[in-house]
């Protein structure tokens, strides 16, 4: 590949030899180190590549030989230039490419982020925008070393960071530390009770810290409260000497009720697609919209899916072009209605969807009473859906006034 | 009997490549013998030979210091031809050694 780059640029010809004795030939120019190469025997001789150099020290062999040459093809960029001599601002153009090229080359076009989970690339990336150094930043303007610590000390999830740049991209290279800062911690400076976040009856109640007001089996109401975050002090007389303050922190179970309605219509309206569809595409330049003149939709029903595809040079560096493709799909409406036994099978199913979608957030059913009825042309079905629950929700502490120091004053004015 | 004379007598290594032999030296210097590379069927790598003979699409023939190599096949090239060393690719046959 070199090779053959470096023979186009110095420039060869392909030669055709004919003549008295042209194995001789071929011989000599071994013997004098001209090169030759893609040797081929043609009818009355043979045909070869010769660089430009050697052809100029040919002439003594050929008269030695009696043989003859003749040019068939000039390949390569002397030649190139010969006949393009005078196409002077071609020439001025390719050096400007070279130089813009080199100038372009000084900037940022390519960014890569290794090694983050908790952290997004987008995160990452917007980070690096707010300290200016996205894409499209001059790399003179950057230093690694300064966008290493303001990572660091921006995100406490980081523990190491290596930020390189090779050529035109960046690679920053994360390393978080495994665990992720527990969430109740911030909860530290203030005080809190646990007040009923739901109507219901306390079922379990673990307390760990605070004053528990309920015992399994008390009804709540929202709002209530369970635990109190403030510790009472009493002295002999059952007297409240100080109150002391303390985030409380417990696990209630609470068996709670959840009503379920769900309306079904008889009658409805299927859109059936057909088999026409057409496309559509828009451009999104900036804030400028770029319509498809042409398109001309003719379908009466139809039903249209947009993809938005954001026009993106590498693998992060989006620019702010977007494409979207419409996709009209041409329907037929349809007036149709269910049978009892449809409507029963979709009930059921809307009713699991629910179940699933509760036990997806770690609430356990226990029972549920769900009765369908016909009302009119509608379905309806209603009822009730037991289940356990945490019922855990934190609310700020009230401060009580009194305070040991006040107490403290009181006791010493007596 | 004159005839396996001849046979023995050109068994019997000459000292020069004794000394080479003994000596561990590489023999295409020393001797100049030429040393034939080939890659799979469609290469042949050629080195310390003398010089064409002749070259068809079929077959080609190349002077060595001690005897003639003939390599026939079929869409025979020469990639390139120096003075040390040249390059058959092309559908090799057979390599003939010629005396």
């Amino acid at each position: 590949m070199l090779l053959s780059l470096m023979k186009y640029a110095k420039g060869y010809v392909y030669v055709r030899l004919t003549g008295y004795a042209p194995e001789r030939f071929l011989n000599l120019c071994g013997s004098r180190d001209i090169l030759i190469w893609n040797l081929l025997p043609c009818d009355d001789g043979y045909e070869f590549c010769i660089s430009v150099a050697g052809f100029r020290q040919l002439k003594p062999i050929l008269r030695k030989t009696r043989t003859h040459i003749r040019i068939l093809r000039r390949v390569g960029a002397p030649f190139l230039t010969f006949r393009y001599r005078k196409r002077k601002l071609f020439g001025v153009g390719l050096f400007f490419f070279g130089m813009l090229l080199y100038y372009l080359s000084g900037f940022i076009w390519n960014i890569e982020i290794n090694g983050n989970s908790y952290l997004s690339n987008e995160v990452i990336l917007d980070f690096l925008e707010d300290e200016a150094c996205t894409f499209g930043t001059k790399k003179s303007d950057i230093s690694c070393e300064a966008l290493e610590e303001a990572l660091r000390s921006r995100y406490s999830e980081v523990i190491w960071t290596s930020i390189k740049i090779y050529g035109t991209k960046m690679t920053v290279d994360i390393q978080e530390s495994l665990l992720p800062e527990e969430q109740y911690e911030k909860q530290d400076d203030a005080v809190y009770d646990i007040v009923a976040a739901k109507d219901g009856v306390v079922t379990e109640i673990i307390t760990r810290s605070g004053t528990p007001l309920v015992t399994a089996g008390t009804e709540v109401k929202k709002g209530d409260m369970l635990v109190s975050g403030c510790l009472e002090i009493k002295n002999d007389a059952e007297e409240v000497v100080e109150y002391l303050y303390r985030s409380s922190d417990a696990d209630i179970v609470g068996k709670v009720v959840y009503p379920y309605n769900d309306v079904i219509k008889k009658d409805y309206i299927a859109a059936t697609p057909t088999t026409e569809s057409c496309k559509d595409y828009t451009l999104l330049i900036g804030g400028l919209t770029l319509k498809n003149p042409f398109f001309h939709n003719s379908y009466a029903d139809y039903q249209v899916t947009a993809d938005t595809y954001q026009v993106h040079v590498t693998d992060n560096f989006y620019l702010p072009i977007w494409v979207t493709r419409y996709t009209y799909q041409e329907i037929e409406n349809q007036q149709k209605s269910y049978s009892e036994k449809e409507i029963r099978q979709i009930a059921s199913k809307n009713l699991q969807n629910y179940l699933q979608d509760l036990e997806e957030k770690g609430i356990q059913i226990i029972g549920k009473n769900v009765i369908i009825k016909r009302t009119g042309k509608d379905y309806v079905a209603s009822g009730t859906i037991e289940v356990y629950e945490s019922i855990v929700s934190y609310q700020p502490t009230e401060i009580q006034n009194i305070t040991s120091e006040e107490r403290q004053n009181a006791d010493e004015s007596d | 009997m004159k005839r396996n004379d001849r046979n023995t007598k050109r068994r019997e290594p000459s000292l020069r490549e004794k000394m080479v032999t003994n000596l561990e030296l590489p023999k295409d210097l020393m001797l100049g013998v030429s040393v034939l590379t080939v890659t799979g069927r469609g290469e042949a790598l050629i080195s310390n030979y003398k010089g064409i003979l002749e070259y068809k699409d079929s077959f080609i023939r190349v002077q060595t210091k001690n005897c003639r190599i003939q390599i026939s096949g079929a869409h025979l090239v020469i990639d390139y031809y120096t003075n040390e060393e040249m390059k058959i690719t092309g559908f090799i046959e057979s390599i003939q050694y010629e005396t």
